[in-house]
């Protein structure tokens, strides 16, 4: 089947009307550097990457593989007016987020005016009613959030979810900007890029910020992995090294009279703050999964006595859901009385008998995500599936049309991109990290995800995408050092 | 620290150390097989050269079940490269490298990154390939990685329990490694085919090989300046406080580890008793007890003080 020949919007090129100013020194440098260099840069970041075990495993692969992400030397590149839209609107979303998530579990405004449907937060498996009329520190339930965006043209942003659980990647936004420097100072002493690596200091103050009141001045703050065969071991050792806590396994843990505390060679030693890298279903054997090995048992009792922060929070999942996903603009609408900054990507919910109708009709032009999935695991995209691709996808969707949702193919912009025959264009997303405890904090950067193999839309590391850097520059001649 | 994590120093150091000795001991395999009639079998009830690495890591019975008889090649291979061989080299490396692994937050960039570079080369190594880069210069690689890995010990880890716990496990498996080695090693020095009579000395080129093999032949010229004779031999390897892999200079650094990080620890006790006994022993006594017995009860009272260490440490309920 003939793929369709959209020309996507290039973050370097635009619509062929020239060099956007962001990248005009840029591609300037581009233009005089032969491509043997880029070449070779690429591969010493290879090497740097594979020696310092910036690694990922991989899912079912056997023995638990190690893998590289691919990392890409060309960056990408956005002008301070750019980032303070996306800055504005993130922030935006993420401060919404946490008033829904403080309503849901608690008054409910938000069903009673019926902004939202009840049975889609209630019934909603990531919903957890053990969390109801708990006071959370600050209010905060989403601590650390990642929010997809991309970008169709000059002016669009759409916010394509919502990661508020546990969102992994900022390991690679911090590690891509000490390669690029390492790789290109002469690059960085052309162009003023916003630095981004005091995001460990600003994530650990967060952390402490929402200690509870009995944790006192110095509140003890650890990280807590599933271990290091888990897919994003590495960055949980690499932020857990950053911020000097100790990276704990569910083993290390454990609760007595109401409190948690850890093994340590001289006993136990308090803990208030539980950074956690472990979704909700494996936290506590005696309250949820109970073949969970991962966890601590008795975890959930001392949370609940307000004697443990666990960011994120358990249950602010029903926030990030897909589903939910939709009403997003009219929860921002709801708690804060704004316009949403940042647009939604037009969703069709396949619950409703209508849109049903019409995404089967269109399925080859559509995006159909499973409305619980992630990673990019039980997806069709539409205009790139084959036949039986989208016929078995169909089947799907009608056995069960309430775990979909569909949105329309967007044409997402691209970023030249190193690649075998040189240097060519590459669709991308951008992952800025929101931090949220008494204040909302966000680096001025973002992990940029590329998908590498030509026209395809599909970014995720586990499907084949790479990472680039991102910098944010400012507008014009101002940001360029000659 | 956390108790895991110190477990994981300690283990990750230990299976360094594994791998150099096994190392060690199969480059002197290597170099006997060199020596004319250095690939005989032993003598009826002796190992034969290519048996004590087997008898050395306990694989002896798995290694049986799965050739069915022992050639150097065999051995080679199955102690260098067998994946299904947790004493093999490759294994030891690989444990090393995910304790390492499992606690790279506090390892110094260039600890890590040493024993995560260890592990990359070997990891896709083959035999064939094995052989092309040389069995003799595989085999020192992997005595210098260790070394390496002291080096980025020793040069990068701030003085704090992690870097206590990784030379606590260093010392402990050098203690039973090396007594390990000698034990059999010994009945395969002594010099065959003497007339009948004369008493039972070493021979030449095996126990020179035996003392490079424990990087000890030229401190056993520096300090004797004799013949190479049993007894001497056997003091050095053992009783001396002044040779790093000897057991008396593992048990000292044992002690001083063990009295840094606890002075009240447990497996202080056991670790005294040990040392006084080496101190207050005559290498007479040990001829006299017979060196196998003694090695044999050494490394069942290494591997007491190794578990209390274990818990004490290391599994805190």
């Amino acid at each position: 089947m003939a793929k369709r020949k959209t020309v996507a919007f290039d973050e370097m090129n635009g619509t062929g009307n020239g060099i956007r100013a962001p990248y005009a020194s840029y591609a300037e440098w581009l233009n005089a550097t032969p491509i043997e260099d880029i070449g070779r840069r690429h591969q010493e970041a290879d090497m740097i990457f594979r020696r310092m075990g910036i690694t990922f495993n991989v899912y079912g692969a056997e023995g638990g593989v190690e893998r590289l992400i691919p990392f890409d030397v060309v960056p990408r590149i956005l002008s301070s007016k750019e980032w303070d839209v996306i800055n504005r609107g993130v922030r935006q979303r993420v401060e919404a987020i946490n008033a829904f998530l403080n309503d849901v579990y608690n008054e409910q405004e938000i069903l009673r005016a019926g902004i939202i449907p009840d049975d889609l937060v209630l019934a909603n498996p990531a919903f957890r009613p053990e969390m109801l009329g708990h006071r959370v520190p600050g209010g905060v339930y989403a601590h650390i959030v990642g929010v997809d965006i991309v970008r169709v043209d000059d002016e669009t942003f759409y916010v394509l979810e919502d990661n508020a659980r546990t969102p992994s990647g900022v390991s690679y936004m911090l590690e891509n900007r000490q390669a690029m420097m390492r790789l290109f100072p002469d690059l960085f002493s052309r162009y003023s890029v916003a630095p981004i690596n005091h995001y460990h200091e600003w994530l650990l103050e967060t952390l402490r910020s929402v200690a509870p009141p009995r944790g006192g001045d110095n509140p003890t703050t650890v990280l807590l992995t599933p271990g290091q065969y888990n897919s994003a071991y590495f960055e949980h050792a690499f932020l857990a090294q950053e911020m000097g806590i100790e990276l704990v396994q569910g083993a290390d843990l454990f609760v007595d009279g109401g409190f948690v505390y850890m093994r340590t060679t001289r006993g136990r030693a308090r803990v208030d703050v539980i950074y956690r890298r472990i979704d909700d279903d494996f936290l506590d054997p005696l309250a949820f999964n109970p073949t969970s090995v991962l966890g601590v048992p008795g975890l959930l009792a001392a949370y609940r006595m307000g004697n443990v922060t666990i960011a994120n929070a358990i249950g602010g999942g029903v926030a990030d859901d897909k589903a939910v996903y939709a009403y997003m603009p009219d929860i921002i609408r709801f708690y804060l009385g704004a316009e949403p900054i940042l647009k939604n990507v037009p969703t069709y919910q396949l619950r409703k008998p209508d849109d049903l109708a019409h995404v089967l009709d269109n399925l080859e032009d559509l995006v159909v995500k499973e409305v619980h999935g992630s990673g990019g695991y039980g997806m069709l995209v539409g205009p790139s599936a084959s036949k039986a691709e989208i016929e078995a996808f169909r089947a799907k969707i009608i056995a069960a049309p309430a775990g979909f949702i569909a949105q329309p193919t967007l044409a997402l912009s691209t970023c030249p991109t190193y690649v075998e025959s040189g240097v060519a264009p590459r669709h991308v997303d951008l992952r800025p990290y929101v931090l949220c405890g008494r204040t909302i904090q966000v680096v001025p950067g973002a992990l940029t995800r590329v998908a590498l193999r030509e026209g395809s839309l599909v970014v995720n590391s586990s499907q084949g995408g790479g990472t680039k850097d991102t910098w944010v520059v400012e507008d014009g001649h101002a940001g360029t050092r000659r | 620290m956390l108790a895991r994590a110190a477990d994981n120093f300690f283990w990750m150091a230990r299976y360094v150390e594994r791998a150099e000795n096994v190392a060690r001991l199969l480059a002197s395999c290597h170099q006997i097989g060199m020596l004319p009639g250095g690939e005989a079998s032993g003598q009826s009830g002796q190992l034969s050269e290519w048996e004590t690495p087997l008898f050395m890591t306990g694989t002896a019975d798995d290694f049986m079940r799965r050739y069915e008889s022992v050639t150097p090649g065999r051995v080679l291979a199955y102690m260098i490269l067998e994946r299904d061989n947790l004493s093999s080299i490759r294994s030891s490396l690989l444990q090393a490298r995910e304790n390492a692994r499992a606690t790279r937050h506090l390892l110094s960039s260039d600890l890590w990154e040493t024993l995560n570079q260890t592990w990359l080369a070997i990891a896709e190594l083959d035999y064939d390939q094995l052989r092309r880069d040389g069995i003799q210069e595989r085999l020192e690689w992997v005595r210098d990685r260790s070394h390496m890995f002291r080096g980025a010990l020793y040069g990068s880890m701030r003085r704090a329990e992690g870097f206590s716990f990784a030379s606590l496990g260093t010392a402990v498996e050098r203690a039973d490694s090396t007594a390990r080695l000698l034990r059999v090693k010994w009945d395969t020095l002594v010099q065959r085919d003497l007339p009948h009579g004369v008493k039972a000395r070493p021979d030449y080129y095996r126990t020179a090989v035996l003392l490079n093999a424990l990087s000890a032949y030229k401190s056993y010229r520096e300090t004797y300046a004799s013949n190479l004779d049993f007894a001497k031999l056997a003091e050095l390897i053992i009783l001396r406080e002044d040779m790093p892999r000897a057991l008396m200079a593992s048990l000292t650094e044992i002690e001083d580890l063990l009295r840094r990080l606890d002075p009240a620890a447990q497996p202080l006790g056991a670790v005294r008793a040990l040392r006084q006994r080496l101190r207050s022993i005559q290498v007479a006594d040990l001829m006299r007890i017979g060196i196998k017995r003694f090695l044999d009860e050494f490394t069942v009272e290494v591997g007491r003080i190794a578990s209390q260490i274990q818990n004490t440490f290391l599994v805190v309920s």
